[in-house]
């Protein structure tokens, strides 16, 4: 063991090299002061500029019982959003049946019984249903049905439907809630789905919940407007920023006629300064609005401006629903079919008969998703949105599917209750940092003075052991990009306290093997060997119970979890290997007694 | 060879009779255990928010308050059962204030909100939809104005009746509606606590939310006493209760079941026993610490609990482990056995009590330093890490050496029998 001394101290030296590079953002980012704490949780690419360039970017991120802020728990109405797909379908067929002109006596939806996804129709003769069989049935694959009797059919939503709106439901939550929370400027947020029908919230430094949810509630702002394409008032605009240029794209309308789109493109920093720029350069009666323009990896990303109508013609309110559809023979490409609600049909119908040929705006939360143009009136209630552009199948597929996310995501798809919440007081969160700093610092010198007490040089070596354990632990957290509460801390804590169980074992054992005669250097061997199996043990047991709380616990006990597991891990590496190399050290010449 | 000399707490290798003393304490250790799984039952735990579900709120008054005129104040405010007490330092003015009811609808006022909605709309009035799971918000189902031909104009018409109902829940009902502070202080309009579905089937449902918990109980205290912070919310749903706690119970099961498992596959029949024993009395006795000392018990207790258990195990396994290296070969009988187990215990003894007492240098700093939930957790931690020790040095030596009498029987080997082996040797 002895020649391999100096190779090992070197694997110790590049892992500690190692652990002190992940730490680095770590240390950075708890020296910032207050100010530049705030910049840097606002704008995540903010805190790039604080890091040496060969550092890495994740940090640790002080837990919400540190800092303060706002953890909820919302539960969505899944069964609220079955019901109300099984209500969208009976008015649908309801339609659909005037439309063909099919006899029926009733269209019901049975929004009492059960979990109120069944719904009735009574049609008014054996023709009638005959004709229903044969032309329509096929339209409605998201119905099963559920019997049959004389003349009234009974159907209720496709299991298969049930499913996909459930896990649909919760993902469509998550994203409408990001949207709105990225208004709001919170530092950091955390949004996350939890089990099969919750989704978990964490708003740090954020101080009202009862702000927060009145925010995460409400129906999110997604407005329908008009483009207009007929001023010109960008080529007259004077002084323009040296970032923005003036690009003009030409399409052509269905009735042949060709327009432009007139449009001043920027980079993506500069969202801020094209926004003062404009205010009071834009005439009375029209808009300016902004949106991402599509970047292919590795280009910086560009935004641009949309010149539209100040007025808003249709808001989510009346958008019911949003589907990716693959094509059909007449419509090869992929589209996006949306469905409004009886007000918005209308509304919708007014509005594309008036202007066809011209684009309509898709805002969604005041950014602009994009601008299809009109290719004819619509007035079923339902429309499509056609993929253009010479793009491959697969890339129109994924647009397709982020677009209909974005307009589901003006409307929440079933209604969320807050089933738990906790805030955190900025001055609360404050104190117990200073709660954890403090016994964190008497707890390890409790440990470390007992240690080097009564072992000395080898309780020397277990408290190096230790602080490298504790490095160990809060690099690889910090490389994750973990969160540290204060049960966190005391994980960590209590990692120490028992890790050094190791080191107690193999003192002991040491000094066994001391009195019974053996010279330092085999008596270190057979302390080491001897010890070992007892020190698997212990850290075995340690693990079990912290994976089983792993698994079980959530938010902060999830956290203690995780620092227990880590530093087991972390603790076996320095308690055994590297207090190893340091007694080889100590014993590079061979002697008879050991200052253990 | 020069005299190694040790730094030690005791002065030769000690040489405690564990075995003696340990049938007395074991016998306690039952009593103890018997006595907690009795009164758990009886006397109930201290149940934290996390599995009683509620809301609870920490707040620091600006001048000193008595217990009994906030109950008061909260009674007024409506929340008849409430629990009130001091947090910290009595110099803090701090309290804790929990309420049971996690929305603020009850049935008086349901009841108020359908009277005033039955005088104002007559027969347009459905009925109010109120549930436990919709918490603080309710739904008010009328009948749609007018015909359905024309959509705007029905839209407008439901618009006035959303902007009537705020007015009447409000003033006539006085029930206080949601309303949201904006940045600048300025509080949002009544309207918006009101959300409305589609027209249905001749009827259209509005969703109204009332105003929060935690709402509530601020403007009641800050009435009675004036200016206060809140430092803490907790509001927990009394279904994510009961989930917490169905959770909390799976994770000792399957920690306990783990361990049993491990135990099964590292030892064998006679050491696992005691093990077991060992492992199980310390939660227990930690249990009756939460039970008796009346310390509220809530998920971070479960990691407690937990925690105890990894570490009572693992003092168990270091005993056992040198019992089984220095057990003599050969059948033994168990009062030669007596001395091996002893003389095992005293060797690991330094370390048994080294490891309780750095492991307790770090939750006894933390218990200093902290308060509320955390410092619970580590009080309770401290108390289990000692009760653990115990057991590993008395019960589990003990309860091993009881089996190992009551179950083992060592071959007889006698000499001079005739054996099988010799008939058919031809021996004999």
């Amino acid at each position: 063991m002895q020649n391999t001394v100096w190779i090992r101290l070197l694997i110790v030296a590049g892992l500690i090299g190692l652990a002190g590079w992940m730490l680095t953002p770590s240390i950075i980012y708890f020296q910032l002061d207050e100010q530049q704490t705030i910049e840097v949780q606002q704008d995540s690419a903010a805190f790039k500029k604080y890091l040496p360039s060969w550092a890495p970017e994740s940090h640790i991120v002080p837990g919400l019982d540190l800092q303060g802020g706002v953890h909820m728990v919302l539960g969505v109405d899944l069964d609220k959003a079955i019901s109300d797909r099984a209500r969208r379908v009976s008015n649908r067929l309801r339609t659909d049946l005037e439309e063909k002109k099919i006899a029926f006596t009733a269209v019901d939806h049975l929004a009492d019984a059960g979990k109120g996804d069944r719904l009735r129709a009574t049609f008014a003769s054996t023709e009638a249903l005959a004709t229903f069989d044969k032309d329509l049935a096929d339209l409605y694959g998201d119905l099963a049905e559920v019997g049959r009797d004389g003349l009234t059919v009974t159907w209720r939503v496709h299991p298969d439907w049930v499913a996909k709106i459930r896990t649909d439901a919760v993902d469509q939550t998550i994203k409408t809630i990001s949207n709105r929370i990225d208004k709001m400027h919170v530092t950091e947020p955390s949004i996350t789905k939890r089990g099969a029908d919750q989704v978990q919230v964490q708003l740090p430094g954020f101080a009202n919940p009862e702000e927060a949810k009145a925010l995460i509630g409400r129906t999110a702002q997604l407005e329908f407007q008009m483009c207009d394409d007929e001023s010109d008032f960008l080529t007259r605009l004077a002084d323009v920023p040296s970032f923005a240029t003036l690009q003009t794209s030409g399409y052509q309308r269905s009735n042949g006629a060709f327009a432009q789109d007139m449009y001043l493109e920027f980079p993506e920093e500069q969202l801020k300064e094209m926004r003062k720029y404009l205010i009071g350069k834009v005439p009375s009666g029209l808009v300016m609005k902004y949106g991402r323009l599509p970047t292919r990896p590795g280009e910086t990303v560009k935004w641009r401006t949309y010149t539209l109508k100040a007025e808003v013609a249709l808001t989510g309110d009346d958008l019911v629903n949003a589907q990716v559809a693959m094509g059909s023979p007449e419509q090869p490409q992929p589209y996006v079919s949306i469905e409004f609600s009886p007000t918005g049909k209308q509304l919708f119908g007014d509005l594309t008969t008036k202007n066809v040929g011209k684009r309509m705006a898709i805002v969604l939360e005041d950014v602009v998703d994009s601008a299809p143009v009109i290719n004819e009136p619509i007035t079923g209630g339902m429309a499509s949105i056609t993929m253009g552009g010479s793009r491959t199948r697969d890339e129109m597929i994924k647009d397709a599917n982020q677009l209909a996310l974005v307009l589901k995501a003006g409307a929440l798809p079933a209604p969320i209750t807050f089933r738990e919440e906790k805030t955190v007081g900025a001055s609360l969160g404050k104190e117990a940092l200073d709660a954890a700093g403090k016994a964190s610092l008497l707890g390890i010198a409790l440990v470390f003075g007992f240690l080097i007490f009564y072992y000395r040089v080898g309780g020397l070596i277990s408290c190096f052991a230790m602080t490298l354990n504790m490095v160990f632990v809060l690099a690889s957290l910090s490389w994750l990009g973990g969160t540290l509460t204060l049960p966190g801390i005391a994980g960590l804590l209590l990692t120490i306290g028992m890790a050094d169980d190791a080191n107690v074992l193999i003192n002991e054992r040491i000094r066994e093997e001391l009195r019974a005669g053996k010279t330092a250097r085999s008596a270190v061997e057979a302390g080491y060997s001897s010890a070992l199996s007892a020190i698997l043990d212990s850290q075995i047991t340690t693990f079990i119970a912290g994976l089983v709380l792993w698994q079980f616990g959530s938010g902060a006990i999830q956290n203690f979890a995780t620092t227990l597991l880590i530093g087991v891990i972390s603790s076996l590496v320095t308690g055994v290997y590297f207090t190893r190399v340091l007694f080889d050290l100590y014993i590079l010449k061979d002697r008879d007694t050991l200052a253990v | 060879m020069t005299e190694q000399k040790f730094v030690t707490l005791f002065d030769r290798k000690t040489d405690y009779d564990f075995v003696g003393v340990g049938r007395t304490i074991t016998k306690i250790g039952m009593a103890l255990a018997a006595v907690t799984l009795l009164a758990i039952p009886v006397i109930g735990l201290n149940w934290g928010i996390d599995f009683a579900g509620g809301t609870e709120l920490q707040v620091k008054f600006d001048k000193t308050v008595e217990a009994p005129a906030i109950t008061a104040s909260l009674q007024k405010a409506g929340f008849e059962k409430s629990q009130v007490q001091p947090y910290g330092a009595s110099s803090a003015n701090e309290w804790l204030v929990r309420v049971e009811r996690i929305a603020t609808v009850g049935a008086t006022e349901r009841d108020s909100v359908g009277k005033a909605l039955g005088e104002a709309f007559g027969d347009r009035f459905v009925r109010l939809d109120v549930s436990d799971d919709k918490g603080d918000r309710v739904g008010v189902i009328l009948k749609v104005p007018g015909s359905s031909d024309d959509v705007v104009a029905q839209q407008a018409a439901l618009d006035a009746d959303q902007k009537l109902l705020a007015e009447l829940i409000e003033n006539k009902a006085g029930i206080r509606l949601r309303r949201t502070r904006q940045v600048d202080g300025t509080e949002s309009t009544t309207a918006d606590a009101i959300v409305r579905d589609e027209p249905h089937q001749g009827t259209v449902t509005f969703l109204v939310q009332f105003q929060g918990v935690a709402d509530k109980v601020g403007k009641g205290l800050e009435a009675d006493f004036g200016r206060f912070e809140i430092r803490r919310v907790d509001f927990v749903d009394a279904r994510v209760a009961e989930s917490l706690r169905s959770q909390g119970v799976m994770a000792l099961i399957f920690a306990l079941a783990a361990i049993v498992i491990y135990l099964a596959v590292r030892f064998d029949a006679f050491f696992a026993p005691g093990a077991l024993v060992a492992t199980l009395h310390d939660p227990l006795i930690a249990l009756g610490v939460f039970t008796f000392g009346r310390i509220e018990f809530d998920t971070a207790s479960i990691a407690a609990l937990l925690t105890i258990v990894g570490y009572s195990v693992n003092g168990v396994i270091v005993i056992y482990d040198r019992i089984r290296e220095t057990m003599p070969a050969g059948p033994l009988s168990n009062e030669d056995l007596i001395p091996v187990v002893n003389k095992a215990v005293n060797d690991t003894f330094a370390r048994s009590i080294n490891t309780v007492l750095t492991t307790l240098f770090t939750t006894v700093a933390v218990a200093v330093f902290t308060d509320g939930s955390i410092r619970n957790f580590a009080v309770v931690l401290s108390a289990g890490f000692v009760i653990g020790t115990i057991s590993a040095l008395f019960i589990g030596p003990t309860v091993y050496l009881f089996f190992r009498k009551n179950f083992y029987t060592p071959e007889v080997v006698v000499d001079g029998a005739i054996t099988r082996e010799d008939t058919e040797r031809g021996v004999v």
